[in-house]
């Protein structure tokens, strides 16, 4: 066992946790966060993608020791005081969710991306979404999602 | 269930991987579905991460110094890299495998179908293991067959150090089932200088389809001082078909690989129509 603390959504844990505890079971599991899902457990789909010192990273694949004085930001975060981040309402208008279980790994990745990035085009959102599988979608509307997204973000920021 | 530890210096992660069933993880991308699948039961898993020296990129006039457990995104990050690694990187996985997947996880696996592993032979890389005592090998020195190379127990891998070389463009081919996340079936790297529709020099790589990746020196020898012509490739060819040993397993059969690997040559035939820019 192990005494890990970090600071997840804005808020500092600290949490006993086993030694080869996945991320994402600390996440779900002990943190009930349930946002993030688990889809392959390999790698493989994205849907367990979460943040982590800002680098999208899957869940499954990382070991919950390795988050011990870091940032971690989950789908769960991304709302603020009743609103929904740009991205996320980015995804309802364009109707970019079909059954939601890849959309807070695909959000998450986005996040990424776009607080990264100044200029993004579709063919860039393309390849940043080349490790999150969606089955329902065809991921068209998701790419418009994020254009959208892109759009309104550099409109908030013109406005600061 | 494993104890982890993360060590804050080499010298503790090399005593406690002597003394015990431990397991080196860096990134974890390849490692813990491993361990989740209980194929491997390490009682101590040594996170070397945290370990600074392990980390960041050095570069110099002739080489560029890559610490083990940089990441493959730190690495794409880096204007320094030889354009032929950065293709080969730029195709492993996914953004976020690549935020966590370290270039030292991808050359200690020693998998036939490492992507960095192509560019490293190419370039001559070297690295440096350490342990009891420091030791720089080459690259194709290090690896010894699949999944298998020289570490001994206590032993790390510290750093990679390649040389920059001048004047060379390249040519990187993966052939996989679909751009991202997928395991190459074939892949080949070619470094080339071409003047007035002469090689001056060419090496050219294989991965996937021999129990390491395969640098054949016959082949170079052949197309070197030629012009590229289909007769000249065509003998290519046979050396690569008659060179290579694939194995048949889930992704690809052994006759598909050496069908695909040696007619992968003929891209220098690209070469001849945009001016020696692949």
């Amino acid at each position: 066992m192990k005494v890990i603390s970090f600071t997840i959504n804005g808020e500092k844990r600290q949490v006993i946790i086993r030694g080869d505890e996945r991320l994402i079971d600390l996440i779900r599991d002990e943190l009930k966060l349930t946002g993030t899902k688990e889809g392959c457990g390999q790698g493989e789909c994205g849907a367990c993608t979460v943040l982590v010192n800002g680098k999208a990273v899957p869940s499954c694949l990382t070991l919950a020791v390795k988050v011990d004085g870091k940032e971690i930001t989950t789908i769960e975060g991304l709302e603020k005081n009743g609103i929904l981040h740009p991205l996320q309402r980015a995804f309802i208008e364009a109707g970019a969710v079909q059954c939601g279980f890849c959309t807070p790994g695909m959000i998450m990745s986005l996040m990424e991306l776009l607080s990264n990035q100044e200029e993004v085009t579709p063919e860039m959102v393309r390849r940043h979404l080349s490790g999150n599988i969606c089955r329902c979608t065809g991921y068209a509307k998701i790419v418009d999602a994020a254009m959208l997204a892109h759009r309104m973000l550099k409109e908030m920021k013109s406005h600061v | 269930m494993s104890n982890v530890v993360t060590p804050q210096n080499i010298h503790i992660a090399t005593e406690i991987l002597s003394s015990e069933n431990a397991k080196v993880i860096a990134g974890g991308t390849d490692l813990m579905v491993r361990i989740k699948q209980g194929v491997l039961k390490p009682d101590v898993i040594v996170d070397i991460t945290r370990i600074e020296s392990l980390r960041g990129i050095e570069s110099a006039k002739d080489w560029i110094e890559i610490g083990a457990a940089t990441t493959l995104s730190e690495i794409l990050g880096n204007p320094n890299i030889p354009a032929l690694l950065k293709d080969a990187i730029s195709n492993i996985g996914s953004p976020q495998i690549r935020n966590l997947g370290t270039i030292g996880g991808n050359i200690v696996n020693a998998s036939p179908a490492g992507d960095t592993l192509v560019p490293l032979y190419l370039y001559g890389a070297t690295v440096t293991t350490t342990g009891c005592i420091e030791r720089e090998i080459p690259i194709e020195e290090f690896i010894l067959g699949p999944g298998k190379t020289v570490l001994k127990r206590g032993e790390i891998l510290k750093k990679i150090k390649i040389p920059l070389l001048e004047g060379y463009n390249h040519i990187f081919e993966k052939v996989g089932e679909r751009s991202a996340m997928s395991i190459s079936i074939v892949s080949m790297g070619i470094l080339y200088k071409l003047k007035d529709g002469i090689l001056q020099d060419i090496k050219v790589a294989f991965g996937s389809v021999h129990p390491t990746v395969i640098r054949i020196k016959e082949l170079e020898t052949l197309l070197k001082g030629q012009k590229i012509e289909s007769e000249t490739l065509t003998e290519a060819s046979k050396i690569i078909e008659n060179t290579i040993k694939p194995i048949t397993d889930i992704r690809a059969t052994a006759t598909y690989r050496k069908k695909v690997a040696s007619r992968l040559i003929y891209k220098l035939l690209e070469i001849t129509h945009q001016g020696g820019n692949a």
